[in-house]
């Protein structure tokens, strides 16, 4: 398969250029670490070269097939490493997943993908020769889910020559080099960690060490000293829940922590370096595109520019335009597209710029600044959450009349719901548990007797918000603005 | 959970702190009426909402050593949290329960 054409006319790095260069370690650099986990499991260039073939095998040997969805509940473990890059290595489609998703959550992406392969993480011990490229045509895709605002979530189908092409030039302007050792805090399956840890690190022959997900705050300070760490990867909540153990700590090794998810505060910021001496670089990304701009470290400022090879513009009114507007955004390589719907696809894309969904600015030098959010997605702890999907769950619960979510200054991420006297908050959340990832269920449930509503049906949430007031619910500590915000 | 060197530092009901603490974050109904061997995870408590209420607990305690970097393996349920505090010997908690949260 002849790589995909970059902006320049180049042929782009793809699946194969990636996988070539991790044999490549496992030949010159067999002993390396490659990735080391929590929970002392790890593997050396060679072993997880070795690893990979083993395991490619084994999913050849149960039926797995080149251009098949392959869906992997994923954690930040070794194995689940291993079997992302042998189900790509058999030229199947790897399918990241949350490991903790419910079976409803599962099921509907699972449909979108339309697969019923779906493969839990392993390390295969039998030996095996690296698997025969496939045969053309076969797809160069993997997928990776974020939230919609439809209710249904997206199942992003991605190329691998725009990852790894995202992912390399990412990982110059970072300057990774083999001799780092990348922090991965957040989860494998997001396109965060895939495009800053996953990929860049195992391409320049560095050492991927993984944090557990969730990770204790308290303890991120002792495994950054313990791993010698020289490269953080994070989200400001996590930042900043890490400071409360970081002053004991000296960490000479680390000199880059990476930050995205949301914005970050300045605060944040200056509190970790005065912590840990270590610089805090914003990055702004998005799953369908991967690493959009990104703070360098080295730059003249230390605001995000656009990462070599993607461009950017805005458009305001339904015209392009130099000033604030929606941000559109194009990558090398291949588009994504949303699996399983073809219509939400088109509509994403405008003479081939990809509709962020995002408001801000882009100058002249590639400097990009992100000031809200068009839609209603809201992002908890630097993870999005699409309302719609929540409020059609509460409202499908027995009693419940009607339901909307929303993120106040000082309540954080809540729901208002209208139900009968015998719905309690504690049995709402149990309902939800069942169906929706903790995280995407909101810190309180208010029950109230209704949802006041303007002439047009447009629900009026300044009178909801004064009866949290009213209540005294307010009083509870605030939700800081770099935990949960609408953007 | 041994290597803990943990104080509860005069408070002689560490589960009724927990439930306080927890109640900070996510209301008195659910913090108070949650069965005290009953996971976070079946009435969908957030993991940033436990990270505030660890970290809260490790400053009301005095917590000295972190013993794992996994939020799960100490903030499943109230009692693990209890025992995280060094009040729990009175309860049992299945550490290995822990690998089904997310």
């Amino acid at each position: 398969m002849s790589a995909p054409a970059g902006p320049n006319g180049r042929g782009l790095l793809d699946r194969a250029a990636f996988f070539g260069r991790l044999r490549r370690w496992a030949a010159e650099r067999p002993a390396v670490a490659a990735v080391i986990a929590a929970d002392g499991t790890a593997l050396s260039y060679r072993g997880l070269a070795a690893a990979v073939a083993a395991t490619a095998a084994h999913l050849r040997g149960e039926g797995v097939r080149p251009g098949e969805r392959v869906a992997i509940p994923t954690d930040n473990g070794v194995a689940s490493i291993v079997t992302i890059l042998a189900t790509a290595a058999v030229g199947a489609v790897p399918l990241l997943f949350d490991a903790g998703a419910t079976e409803q959550e599962r099921a509907q992406l699972m449909r979108l993908a339309e697969t019923r392969t779906c493969v839990q993480p392993l390390v295969a011990p039998e030996p095996a020769a690296w698997p025969e490229p496939a045969a053309p045509p076969v797809s160069d895709e993997l997928a990776l889910v974020t939230s919609g605002t439809n209710g249904l979530p997206k199942v992003v189908g991605k190329h691998w020559a725009a990852v790894v092409d995202n992912s390399i030039r990412f990982a110059q302007v970072a300057r990774y080099t083999g001799d780092d050792r990348v922090l991965c805090t957040t989860p494998l399956h997001h396109a965060f960690a895939f495009g800053v840890v996953l990929v860049p690190t195992l391409f320049t022959g560095a050492t991927i060490v993984l944090a557990p997900h969730p990770p204790l705050p308290s303890a991120l300070g002792s495994l950054l000293a313990e791993t010698r760490a020289t490269v953080m990867q994070s989200v400001p909540f996590l930042y900043a829940a890490a400071l409360e153990g970081m002053p004991s700590h000296r960490l000479p090794d680390l000199r880059l922590c990476v930050s995205a998810g949301e914005p970050l505060p300045a605060a944040v910021k200056a509190a970790w370096r005065e912590a840990t001496g270590a610089s805090l670089h914003d990055q702004y990304g998005a799953t369908e595109l991967g690493q959009i701009a990104f703070a360098a470290p080295g730059s003249l400022d230390d605001t995000c520019r656009l990462v070599p090879g993607v461009r950017a513009r805005t458009r305001l009114d339904g015209e392009w335009s130099t000033a604030e507007g929606e941000l559109f955004v194009r990558v090398p390589g291949p588009p994504s597209r949303y699996l399983g719907q073809p219509g939400l696809t088109e509509q994403s894309y405008l003479d081939g710029w990809f509709r962020t969904g995002d408001w801000g600015t882009v100058d002249g030098s590639g400097r990009v600044v992100v000031t809200g959010r068009v839609s209603r997605r809201v992002v908890v702890g630097g993870r999005k959450v699409d309302p719609a999907e929540v409020e059609s769950l509460v409202r499908a619960m027995a009693g419940v009349r009607d339901c909307v979510v929303a993120v106040g200054d000082d309540a954080g991420y809540v729901a208002f719901v209208v139900a009968e006297a015998s719905v309690t908050e504690l049995g709402l959340r149990r309902h939800l548990a069942a169906l929706l990832s903790s995280y995407k269920i909101p810190r309180r449930l208010h029950l109230v007797a209704e949802l006041p509503r303007t002439r047009t049906g447009k629900i009026r949430m300044g009178p909801l918000w004064q009866t949290l007031t009213d209540r005294g619910a307010a009083s509870s500590p605030p939700a800081s603005a770099s935990e949960e915000r609408a953007r | 959970m041994e290597i803990h060197n943990t104080d509860t530092a005069g408070h002689r009901d560490p589960e009724a702190l927990v439930r306080r603490r927890l109640a900070e974050r996510v209301g008195d109904e659910v913090a108070y009426g949650i069965g005290v061997d009953e996971a976070f995870l079946m009435v969908g408590i957030d993991s940033l909402d436990l990270m505030h209420v660890v970290a809260q607990l490790e400053q009301d305690a005095q917590v000295q050593q972190i013993a794992q970097a996994d939020l799960w393996a100490v903030a499943r349920s109230i009692a693990s949290l209890v025992a995280y505090i060094g009040g729990g010997t009175a309860r049992p908690v299945d550490h290995a329960a822990g690998e089904e949260a997310r």
